[in-house]
């Protein structure tokens, strides 16, 4: 069932802080908003500045729409729609977003979450531990099959971890992570799970789980036992 | 899986080895290994298994493979897609092997030992000869029992696990000598390497059937050596390519040193096991075994949720096992760095403290 409260985990990825995609163009970051605008019904799908956007939405939309199909969970659901899209139009609007150069992806991707309805609570930014890795994707159905290229992608490289609290639909976010990295990332390539920019884990995974443990915790690490 | 006392999120992480195929059971292929497959380009990978120049390249992995492993010129010696297990069930099925004793201790050897066909007795004149069978990693001391054995007995080794095929000049003396060569060679698993002696060629060529007949396809060690080809071998280009820099990468790396490379990882284990009251017997490598079993005084049903929970979590694999279940198993092979070992065993000393107050 589709949860509507909760604290939600994102994980900005290597190249989303220092990588390649540290920045992105305003046009991008405008057309990244708009595909979310299409997603929940408040924009026309067919005007982007960007022409690789023109393909790249739709085709979010389609991989949006057969995951709603096939998992019980994933929604097109945003509760408060007028708030939040009126926040989004405010957002696409705003003088960060104006004119021409760039912007940070990651102040795109939190502003995004924000105009949602979520408050990021805690935030860290920390060195991926192999730990950490192991914990992000110990779990995960790309382990078995990406391992290595996680492993070489996140340890010892920064993250940025943010956990939100929110009164709105989970699924937004991993929308958001799906328009995101179609639209910044990959718009005219096929991705694969590791270069995908951020990581969405809802509340009980155990990658949430093991996060909520380690990030913001004062407690000095275990010692190790004498046998 | 979850252990009582116990998450992921409680283990520093600097007692998580970066290596998680630690395990007795496991294969830890080097990275090396994989990127190999490339370097052949277009030349064999993708060419259909009976092509010219992939019978070639089979023909010369096999016979460096023969020099590898020293074997003398009337030696038959090949790459067979199936598990030892089913090499030593063709041996349990051969005509000459109606006598055959399986004389180590262990999963394997019990295996084996169950496989054998009934046993013949003759009804006159001379008997079939004794076969004496045994899975080295199962045994202490298996090479002097087979000196020792009376003149014309037949001998059938699983060297699978051990470093004897190429520490050791061994394999030129027995009839049947097999071994998964995933361990030794960091391959993956599911091809054995097959050496056969003369006459052990000649007796497999159309033994006798269990029900009586007489046929050239039995489902013995023949069916298996039967030189059609790679085609018809069986394995895949894949695993020939690897298999073929594996025994390069041997040949070139001082195979007579490889002893004392994993005796310098069973020092690090034993040196560690010293002071660990829950470790009930000093850690050994029977039949010159590539893994140690540590014995401990835990409870099996916790030994087995460890290992569970280390398995679920990627942390190690392969650490428990059904045939043990008292003991970790901990791989000591050349491709493990003795930093990861000493992580596992700083990780060992962690779980056990955590789970069963030791």
């Amino acid at each position: 069932m589709p949860t509507t409260t909760s604290d939600a985990l994102l994980i900005l990825k290597p190249d989303v802080l220092s990588g390649p995609f540290a920045h992105c163009s305003r046009a991008l970051a405008r057309d990244t908003v708009r595909g979310l605008l299409a997603v929940y019904g408040g924009a026309p799908t067919t005007s982007y500045e960007v022409p690789t956007s023109a393909c790249a939405v739709p085709w979010a939309l389609r991989n949006i729409d057969r995951k709603v199909l096939a998992r019980s969970w994933y929604t097109r659901t945003i509760h408060d729609a007028d708030v939040h899209l009126a926040a989004l139009w405010d957002l696409l609007r705003s003088p960060g977003l104006a004119g021409d150069g760039g912007t940070a992806t990651a102040e795109l991707v939190l502003d995004a979450a924000r105009a949602l309805g979520f408050t990021d609570v805690t935030r860290e930014r920390r060195i991926c531990s192999y730990r950490d890795f192991l914990g992000l994707y110990a779990r995960n159905a790309h382990f078995t099959r990406l391992a290595g290229s996680l492993r070489d992608y996140l340890v010892g490289k920064d993250i940025d971890v943010v956990f939100f609290e929110g009164s709105q639909e989970l699924t937004t976010l991993h929308v958001l992570k799906e328009v995101l990295r179609r639209v910044v990332r990959y718009p005219i390539a096929h991705y694969d799970a590791v270069e995908n920019l951020v990581h969405v884990s809802d509340p009980g995974a155990t990658d949430w789980t093991f996060f909520a443990h380690v990030v913001g915790s004062t407690r000095p690490e275990a010692a190790v036992p004498s046998a | 899986m979850v252990v009582p006392g116990i998450q992921l999120h409680d283990i520093p992480d600097e007692l998580i080895p970066r290596e998680p195929r630690l395990g007795g059971s496991c294969v830890p292929i080097p990275t090396s290994r994989l990127m190999a497959l490339a370097h052949s380009g277009s030349a064999v990978l993708g060419l259909h298994t009976g092509h010219l120049h992939a019978e070639k390249f089979a023909s010369s992995v096999l016979s460096e493979l023969h020099s590898l492993l020293r074997l003398p010129d009337d030696r038959t010696c090949v790459l067979v897609p199936v598990t030892p297990d089913v090499v030593a069930e063709a041996v349990a099925h051969e005509g000459w092997a109606t006598h055959l004793e399986v004389r180590s201790r262990g999963a394997a050897s019990a295996h084996w030992r169950a496989g054998r066909r009934s046993r013949v007795e003759p009804s006159a004149g001379v008997g079939p000869p004794p076969v004496i069978g045994v899975v080295a990693r199962e045994a202490h001391g298996w090479l002097d029992d087979i000196r020792v054995a009376e003149p014309g007995t037949w001998t059938a080794v699983d060297l699978s696990r051990t470093s004897c095929p190429v520490a050791r000049p061994v394999i030129g003396d027995i009839d049947v000598a097999f071994f998964c060569p995933s361990w030794l060679l960091g391959v993956v698993p599911g091809t054995t390497v097959v050496a056969m002696s003369p006459r052990a060629v000649a007796a497999s060529d159309c033994g006798p059937h269990p029900t009586g007949e007489h046929s050239r396809w039995e489902p013995g060690l023949r069916a298996l050596l039967t030189p059609r080809g790679l085609a018809s071998c069986g394995v895949t280009a894949t695993d020939l390519m690897m298999f073929g820099h594996a025994v390069r990468e041997m040949a070139e790396s001082e195979p007579t040193l490889l002893e004392a490379r994993i005796d310098a990882r069973l020092a690090v284990v034993r040196s560690w096991a010293q002071d660990r009251t829950w470790i009930t017997q000093e850690p050994a490598r029977p039949g010159h075994d590539l893994a140690t079993a540590l014995s401990t005084s835990i409870a099996p049903e916790t030994i087995r949720a460890l290992g569970a929970f280390l398995e679920a979590n990627h942390v190690v694999y392969g650490l428990t096992g059904d045939d043990r279940p008292d003991a970790f198993h901990i791989g000591l092979y050349d491709t493990i760095a003795i930093e990861d070992l000493t992580r596992l065993l700083d990780l060992l000393d962690f779980v056990v403290a955590a789970t069963v107050g030791r």
